[in-house]
């Protein structure tokens, strides 16, 4: 569409809301030097106050140059706008520069908090009703806001909108375990370790008291366990989640003292942690940690932590003396530690297991497992990858081969790894797939020096996915001390079907693995002749290999860990072979593998 | 009672009748031209001092152009002419040969300045002036806020008004009216401050209502020739009431003060008689050239308008409303919209139960 077109569709859609008996005063449409357009209106609230709200509020509504497609945001008014921040807004801080409205946009169109509460469809992006139902939208915020049901009991809790300006990221794993072991924790303050990670994460490896002594050290992986180390941050634990007005964050350490409900005690905290005896020992960072519970109107279910930066006072300033009490005196009256000066609130993360895979996550079970996986090749990687990413955390990767630049065709790894081992390169890059991942990379044949270890400790997982028969006959030669799942993984010629063989065991059942997949191999044989695939990858290389594109052994690898999925769920399974993608015509769509298993 | 003023269609309505884009360059292009050509020619440059723009197009109460009525631009050519020494016929036909040798066949005179066709929905009228004859004149016609000016500076403008009382104590410049072979004053800068501060009474809605009376006019299938332009747009000046909100309201407001503030010389048979602004000693009556039969027929059309905007502010619906402007003002005003969306009962509805997160079966990332 046209910018033409797109603005006709929207002066429409904008006349749209006269309609409405609580828009009134629709201003003049205007365009933005970014692109865009934006304009102001009022709108009336009906309902009785029980929190404060005003009757007639001004809000800009701010529209994309794609309307209707693209972004429709609604703040309030720099003149006539509400200053306060509410649920369900950002923090509404004062005008940037050159615009008319102030930062707290409302969230309207994402969050189904309103809709979604009353069954009612979600505003249509692409279609110019959307306006419409965004100014329906904005009354409903608007009574709710002044009901005080914007956070309902049941409600998912939101954090309110600290309004980072600090550009690092905190991160940290608080759980209901962690929540326990702060339980038993008296301390309100002390110092925690930390590691940077990337370009601007620092996480929270351990917290300790004033005195230095571990109190609370999450499970990390090995990422972040070999992280270096960054300069110790205090930390300060508050019995409630401080909050202003409505639904502000602190933006200052006034809002901040008075929003505990003892500023006196909560300064006093901050002078313990914050108060050096020399500018060198004087940490740059606190953190600040208070309860918060699943669902508003819940227990606490974990402690959340948000981080303050602080400039601290390296000169000792003009009537102020060179000492602990001056310097402190000094950072209070003139520096960042006044009661005035703006905060400067970081990005904060929850990395535990829990928090992070909310976007989908293997069952618990499966996680748990400590697991090692017998080749690190095509099928290998991308199964590992899954698997890790899904929340497995143990795995030991052996295969004794270095990375070739042909490998990446169908391989996670990179160019900057060829000439390098691929299972320790494969550990390290899963050690950064996820926080609590515990990787491992052996570079020799199985079995290996280290299979004597498996006594005492075991694997509960053994994966295999070298096609290799001699790996078969050494994995059904291992006497593990319990039960442990087993999965063979390989491909067919083309890599048209997979073959996943799953049992469970003390050890590998070699002959059970062969007497399935052997008729399968032969049909494979028979479906796709030697003579018409072998190619030969260099001059003077007598042996041929065959070719199996990348997306479809990832298929399979991605197929089998659905396979692994049910197995292990399902305790009464013993043993049994997947065919997985039998090749079908183009036009098909594709088909799951059938289970020939018990 | 809800009143429906419905400033989103209003606003819709001034874009769709603003001048385009591309008539607005063609005046910037045309006036620049014209203005340079007469700073350079050989018999001119020595008269004329100074150009600037003035009228509806500077005052920002200018409409859309078309060929049945094309967008104006008027330029003033202040000159060194001696109102004692030459005539106004002669100070009006000393830009004949200039016209004829840059705007052949495409100008002609007029009472008080010349008419040059540029485009076939633009043109330029060239008002020549007497000498100032004051200093604080000649140095007001030659300050820079003045002289250089396109429509992308209107704030300029208005700083600049505010930073100089000067140039509406400066006194009014003399113009040829060759017709009646008299020179006549005119007071174009102070007509410019004055539209300015009508405009912040009127918390910005004078002009779009100004706008909005002109294009009535243009959209009546049959009115009186006059009154229009300069004469129209002072009588909406006078009758348009101080504080209004909206423009529905001021022209509603407007259209009933004309009504009522003139029944009585209509009834008369009167043309009221007004004066130009910001002259004091022997201003002209911008109303001269209008007869009787037309003011009244031109009231009679207002009148009608009145009832019609006072029916739109009370409709029933929005959409009532919306009807009732677009009879009254023509295409460009949107009309009422098709039904569409239920639009929900309005208020509050109490939250059933806690929010869920949007059911499966949405795309997601």
């Amino acid at each position: 569409m046209t910018p033409d077109e797109c603005e006709k569709l929207l002066r429409a859609a904008r006349r749209e809301l006269e309609a409405s008996e609580r828009i009134r005063n629709i201003g003049s449409l205007e365009t933005l030097s970014s692109g865009g357009w934006f304009f102001e209106l009022d709108a009336l609230r009906t309902t009785p106050e029980v929190i404060s709200f005003p009757e007639v509020t001004r809000w800009v509504v701010v529209v994309s140059q794609r309307f209707p497609w693209g972004d429709l945001r609604v703040y309030p008014a720099a003149k006539g706008g509400i200053e306060l921040t509410y649920p369900h807004q950002h923090a509404n801080g004062p005008p940037a520069e050159g615009t008319s409205w102030r930062r707290g946009e409302l969230c309207l169109e994402r969050a189904g908090f309103l809709l979604a509460r009353n069954g009612e469809r979600q505003p249509l992006v692409g279609d110019p009703v959307r306006l419409q139902l965004i100014g329906e939208r904005l009354c409903e915020w608007i009574d709710a806001a002044t009901a005080g049901t914007l956070l309902s009991e049941g409600d998912h809790f939101e954090l309110p909108d600290f309004d980072p300006s600090d550009d690092a990221t905190i991160a940290f794993a608080e759980d209901e375990v962690t929540q326990d072991a702060w339980a038993a924790v008296g301390d309100r303050c002390g110092f925690v370790d930390l590691a940077i990670f990337g370009k601007r994460t620092l996480v929270a490896r351990a917290f300790r008291s004033v005195g230095r002594q571990v109190l609370v050290a999450p499970r990390w992986g090995t990422a972040v366990r070999q992280a270096p180390e960054a300069p110790q941050a205090a930390w300060i634990r508050l019995h409630a989640m401080p909050v202003v007005g409505p639904y502000g964050a602190p933006m200052t350490w006034k809002e901040l003292a008075s929003a505990t409900g003892d500023a006196d005690s909560f300064e006093s905290l901050r002078e313990r942690v914050l108060r050096h005896e020399t500018t060198e020992d004087s940490v740059s960072r606190v953190l600040i940690g208070f309860p918060v519970p699943r669902r508003v109107g819940g227990g606490p279910s974990t402690l959340h932590w948000q981080s303050i930066f602080i400039r601290r006072d390296r000169i000792v300033r003009r009537g102020f003396r060179n000492s602990k009490e001056g310097r402190w005196r000094q950072e209070v009256a003139v520096g960042d530690l006044g009661p005035r000066k703006k905060l400067s609130w970081a990005s904060a993360e929850n990395w535990s297991t829990d928090a992070l895979a909310a976007r989908g996550r293997l069952p618990e079970k499966l996680c748990a497992m400590p697991a090692v996986l017998i080749g690190a090749g095509a099928l290998g990687s991308t199964l590992a990858e899954w698997l890790v990413r899904g929340g497995l955390r143990q795995l030991t990767i052996i295969d004794p081969e270095r990375v070739c630049a042909g490998n990446l065709v169908r391989h996670s790894l990179l160019l900057s790894d060829v000439g390098a081992s691929k299972a320790h390169c494969l550990a390290s890059r899963l050690c950064h797939a996820a926080p609590q991942t515990e990787a491992v990379g052996i570079q020799e044949h199985f079995p290996h020096r280290g299979v004597a270890d498996w006594t005492s400790s075991p694997p509960q997982l053994l994966i295999d996915t070298t096609a290799n028969d001699d790996v078969i006959a050494a994995m059904s030669e291992v006497n593990l001390p319990e039960q442990t799942v087993f999965l063979s993984l390989s491909v067919g010629r083309r890599a048209a079907r997979g073959y996943a063989y799953l049992a469970r065991g003390r050890s590998f059942p070699a002959d059970d693995f062969r007497s399935r997949i052997e008729p399968e191999l032969a049909q494979d044989r028979a479906d796709f002749p030697d003579s018409e695939d072998a190619v030969w990858p260099t001059v003077g290389c007598w042996h041929p290999i065959f070719p199996a594109r990348g997306d479809r052994v990832a298929k399979h690898a991605i197929d089998a860990i659905q396979e692994l999925v049910q197995f292990v769920e399902d305790a009464g399974s013993s043993r049994g072979l997947a065919v997985l993608g039998e090749q079908v015509p183009l036009t098909a769509s594709a088909q799951r593998g059938r289970s020939r298993g018990e | 009672m809800t009143h429906f003023h419905l400033p989103s269609y209003f606003d819709d309505f001034l874009a769709a009748t603003r001048p385009i884009p591309k008539q607005r360059a063609t005046m910037l292009e045309q006036h620049s031209l014209l203005r340079e050509r007469l700073m350079k020619d050989e018999e001119l440059a020595g008269v004329v001092t100074a150009t600037f723009i003035q009228g509806s197009h500077r005052r920002h109460t200018a409409n859309r152009g078309s060929e049945s009525h094309p967008c104006d631009v008027d330029i003033v050519a202040v000159t060194e002419f001696d109102r004692s020494a030459r005539t106004a016929i002669e100070a009006h036909r000393a830009f004949e040969r200039f016209l004829r040798k840059h705007y052949p066949g495409a100008y002609k005179p007029q009472d008080r300045s010349w008419c040059i066709t540029v485009a076939p929905d633009v043109k330029l009228d060239l008002v020549p002036t007497a000498k100032p004859e004051s200093r604080l004149l000649r140095e007001v016609v030659q300050a820079k806020a003045v002289r250089y000016w396109n429509d992308d500076d209107a704030e300029d403008v208005e700083a600049a008004f505010a930073r100089s009382a000067d140039w509406e104590r400066s006194e009014p410049l003399w113009i040829p009216d060759r017709k009646l072979a008299t020179w006549e004053q005119t007071h174009p800068l102070y007509l410019i401050g004055w539209t300015n501060r009508k405009n912040a009474r009127c918390n910005g809605h004078f002009l779009h209502v100004v706008r909005a009376i002109k294009w009535w006019r243009r959209e009546q299938a049959s009115i009186p020739e006059r009154p229009k332009g300069y004469p129209l747009e002072h009588i909406i000046g006078d009758s348009c009431p101080d504080g209004i909100t909206t423009t529905a309201e001021g022209l509603t407001r407007t259209f009933e003060s004309i009504a009522e503030r003139y029944r009585l010389d209509v009834l008369q048979g009167r043309v009221p008689e007004l004066w130009v602004r910001g002259v004091s000693t022997e201003p002209a009556n911008v109303m001269r050239r209008i007869t009787p039969e037309d003011f009244a027929g031109f009231h009679q059309l207002v009148c009608r308008a009145a009832q019609l905007c006072r029916q739109a502010m009370n409709a029933s619906s929005a959409n009532e409303a919306a009807s009732l402007w677009h009879k009254l003002l023509g295409h460009p005003f949107p009309p009422a919209p098709a039904p569409t969306v239920q639009v929900s009962a309005p208020g509050f509805t109490p939250p059933r139960s806690s929010a869920k997160p949007p059911a499966a079966g949405e795309r997601f990332g």
